[in-house]
């Protein structure tokens, strides 16, 4: 299968995709001989070949965006044929609406899908080794005869009816038989995890498995699987240690893609973590009609179910159909792996911050000392002898990606694991206080650093205010000057009016011109020495103008430094954050060493 | 009838006890006045609203809290009764290991809620023991005595009948107000207890 098949395929779309025959398997692909090879059912060739085909050309990375849920496998094959254009596609609401309403994968895909992606193959092959029977059915059935406490059969039958109660399978008398196998997949489930038992929301998953995969045995397979390849075995354990982290990455993922929503929640004083607690750990199939739980591709990848929550977020309805805006908000929904890793070490973080408000040390404010026992969130424990803290790994860290299908190898282990048991890591509290002390005297170290960027601040700005000052007082000399040479125009203009006035008026045969002479010459002289001042003036203002203009330059400057002081304290603040952060995150991996996540 | 965001004072109210004692029906009981339809074990938290009056003449809107009962969720569960000033602790008087577990569950309340909340103890299923008095399991002078030791209120209710429950809410919300109210006071001004309670009673409860 190389680059070839898919040039092939991206102008004209393989012949069974065209098939309206959806609920069989095309047999015309002739690759069954290729997929033997491979190891691959010789049932789903077809299916066989086209998965790996996806997963090697990257496209398991599509099938965890968001187009995915709504997806006919045909659809998502053809997305693949075409996935150069796949972009362009995704934003036409009607393709999207297409593939919604077709209903997803259609029913014999799914359980071939769902098997392959979650290499469930490997974990019933190892049983089967171990319980030295020859198929995984009988495995099931020796799993079931094994013996469990009557509290356990009873603790679980008292949710058995209690699941989809009002489903055809389970329903009344014909449901009879349905929750027989309810019972029976979930009894072997606690037979097989001994130490995860059974947890409340196990019962709506294997519900929803066992309506999509029809068979008990398939179910329970499907379960054990999600247990052990996608780690619910965690999110399920006594005490759920996983909860609290895939709920934090959910609630991260929708305050990233849905701020309205959450702020909305924000404003009404509800977290969004409270609603989120049973969509994990039902992986939606709690608020999701079942049917439409099966619509997803695979069954337990996060990232898919964080799409799903269609109830939850209230997605706009059209006449009871999901309408183009409820695709909208789907789209947004951009679940990248980087992101949920990004969070996890978010809430790492988060549960070093709880640590270390849990202890004082000498010069930190009295009021900031929590209450002595404080209820810790789970997942975090006082030791006895109260010298640390017990933080239980599986609380912190999960994988995040979904097994390849076909590349996980079941390692040989014991037939009823350490599942569940609480990987304890003990947090010192000497080293909680180091660390405290140290992040104190860092902060310090930056409040007194940003304290002498603000006085810089400050000074350059009280300067500037003095600057300001005189430059408003030359404003007011310069109008005053500008009202005093008016006056004086108008003066001058009197004074040559007068003389005007003078010098016509007065006739060379009148005897009396000695008086009008003398005061035509009184007023040249006014006027003489008016016209000096005047040009005095002038000199004076366009002097007083070049210091003004100076001052305006210097007020400029003073500004673009201030400007510049207060970006300096800005990328200083960032640089600081960062650094902190790192110094945390150096801390997390210091203080809580944790193992790399080994899913076999 | 009260309009649902005409209210004076908004108290969050826990459902917490046992799983299978009927949580959610007593809550589906006094908000819809039905069972459900179709009855499902509650997983993680889910929460209602109601609002009623008073005879203080003040209305209250009760947010109630259903909790999921089973045991390991619980250091999970008890992150939602913050800020809680009251609860119904439910057990079944056909089971008596329910009633047993009510003292834990008490001391889950009273170490993760607010320190004075008031808890409300309720015997349900009381239906039972009328249609067969064999059933009954716990004697209901067992539970008013243990009621009454730790300072809990106490009623015996069947959510299939509805006997009861909105009773047991009624008197729930009554000595919430009543408690708040008196710590109101005595913020407001420790030296004048007295006359101030007749005045901020009638200034707050302008409706």
């Amino acid at each position: 299968m190389g680059q070839g098949a898919v040039q092939a395929t991206v102008d004209e779309t393989p012949a069974f995709l065209g098939t309206e025959a959806t609920d069989s398997l095309p047999e015309a692909c002739g690759v069954a001989e290729d997929a033997k090879e491979r190891g691959s059912e010789p049932s789903q060739p077809s299916l066989r070949r086209y998965s790996v085909h996806l997963l090697e050309h990257g496209a398991a990375e599509l099938l965890r965006t968001c187009f995915c849920p709504w997806a006919n496998l045909r659809d998502i094959l053809y997305a693949d044929a075409v996935c150069k254009r796949w972009h362009q596609l995704s934003r036409e609401e009607q393709w999207m609406e297409m593939s919604i309403l077709h209903g997803g994968v259609t029913a014999s895909l799914r359980r071939a899908l769902w098997r392959h992606l979650s290499a469930v193959q490997n974990i019933e092959q190892r049983y089967q080794r171990e319980l030295g029977v020859a198929s995984a059915r009988e495995a099931f059935e020796a799993l079931l005869k094994k013996p469990l406490s009557q509290a356990k059969i009873s603790e679980i039958e008292r949710d058995v009816h209690r699941t989809y109660p009002s489903h055809e399978r389970f329903e009344g008398q014909e449901g009879a038989k349905g929750r027989a196998e309810l019972q029976e997949v979930l009894q072997a489930t606690v037979i097989a995890e001994p130490n995860v038992g059974y947890c409340q929301g196990m019962n709506f998953v294997a519900a929803t498995l066992l309506i999509h995969l029809g068979s008990a045995s398939d179910a329970f397979w499907m379960l054990l699987a999600l247990l052990e390849s996608y780690h619910y075995k965690f999110v399920f354990a006594p005490g759920v240690p996983l909860l609290p982290l895939r709920v934090f990455q959910f609630a991260g993922v929708v305050q990233r893609c849905l701020p309205r929503l959450w702020r909305h929640l924000r404003e009404d004083g509800h977290s969004l973590e409270i609603f989120a607690h049973q969509c994990v750990l039902t992986l939606f199939s709690y608020s999701l009609e079942c049917r439409l739980a099966g619509i997803s591709g695979g069954p337990a990848d996060i990232s898919h179910h964080l799409h799903q929550c269609k109830k939850h977020l209230r997605l706009p309805r059209h006449n009871g159909q999901l309408g183009p805006a409820a695709f909208r908000v789907l789209l947004r929904f951009d679940v990248g792996l980087g992101s949920l890793e990004e969070l996890e070490s978010g809430f790492q973080l988060q549960r070093l911050e709880v640590l270390l408000s849990q202890v004082s040390v000498p010069g930190e404010h009295d009021a900031q000392v929590p209450a002595v026992d404080e209820p810790l969130p789970a997942g975090l424990e006082r030791s006895s002898s109260r010298n640390c803290f017990l933080v239980d790994g599986n609380s912190l860290r999960s994988e995040n990606l979904p097994p390849r299908g076909g590349t996980v190898v079941g390692s040989p282990s014991t037939l009823l694991n350490q599942a569940g048991t609480k990987e304890a890591l003990h947090v010192n509290l000497a080293e909680l206080k180091e660390l405290k002390v140290e992040l104190l005297q860092f902060d310090e170290q930056t409040q007194f650093d940003v304290k002498e960027f603000r006085r810089r601040i400050a000074e350059a700005d009280k300067e500037l205010l003095g600057l300001l000052r005189s430059s408003a007082e030359f404003r007011m000399e310069v109008e005053d000057a500008e009202s005093a040479w008016k006056n004086k125009q108008a003066y001058r203009k009197a004074l040559m009016d007068a003389v005007q006035v003078a010098v016509d008026s007065a006739r060379p045969s009148e005897p009396m011109e000695a008086a009008p002479q003398e005061l035509v010459a009184d007023c040249r002289e006014k006027l003489q020495r008016l016209q000096i001042e005047i040009l005095e003036d002038e000199r004076r203002r366009q002097a007083r103008l070049a210091e003004f203009n100076e001052l305006c330059e210097d007020i400029a400057e003073l500004k673009e430094v201030k400007q510049r002081s207060m970006l300096q304290l800005q990328s200083f603040l960032e640089l600081r954050d960062q650094q902190r952060q790192g110094r945390l995150k150096n801390a997390v991996a210091q203080l809580m060493p944790l193992a790399p996540v080994d899913l076999n | 009838m009260i309009g649902e965001e005409d209210y004076d004072h908004l108290y969050k109210l826990v459902l917490v006890g046992d799983a299978t004692v009927g949580k959610t029906h007593i809550l589906s009981r006094y908000i819809k006045g039905t069972l459900p339809k179709a009855p499902t074990a509650t997983i993680g938290v889910e929460f209602a609203t109601r609002t009623v009056s008073l005879d203080a003449g003040c209305a209250v809107k009760a947010q109630i809290w259903d909790t999921a009962g089973q045991e390991r969720y619980r250091a999970i569960t008890s992150a939602h009764y913050r800020r809680a000033v009251g609860a119904l602790l439910v057990y079944d008087i056909t089971k008596p290991a329910t009633f047993k577990s009510c003292q834990r569950w008490m001391e889950e309340l009273r170490s993760n809620a607010e320190p004075d909340i008031v808890i409300m103890l309720v015997g349900n299923k009381v239906d039972l023991a009328e249609k067969n008095p064999g059933d009954r399991q716990v004697d209901f002078d067992a539970a008013a005595d243990f009621a009454s030791q730790q300072g809990l209120l106490f009623e015996e209710a069947s959510a299939v009948t509805g006997a009861n429950i909105k009773l047991c809410f009624d008197k729930l919300l009554k000595e919430i107000y009543n408690t708040t109210q008196h710590r109101r006071d005595r913020e407001d001004d420790p030296t004048n207890n007295f006359q101030l309670q007749g005045r901020s009673s009638q200034t707050e409860c302008a409706c």
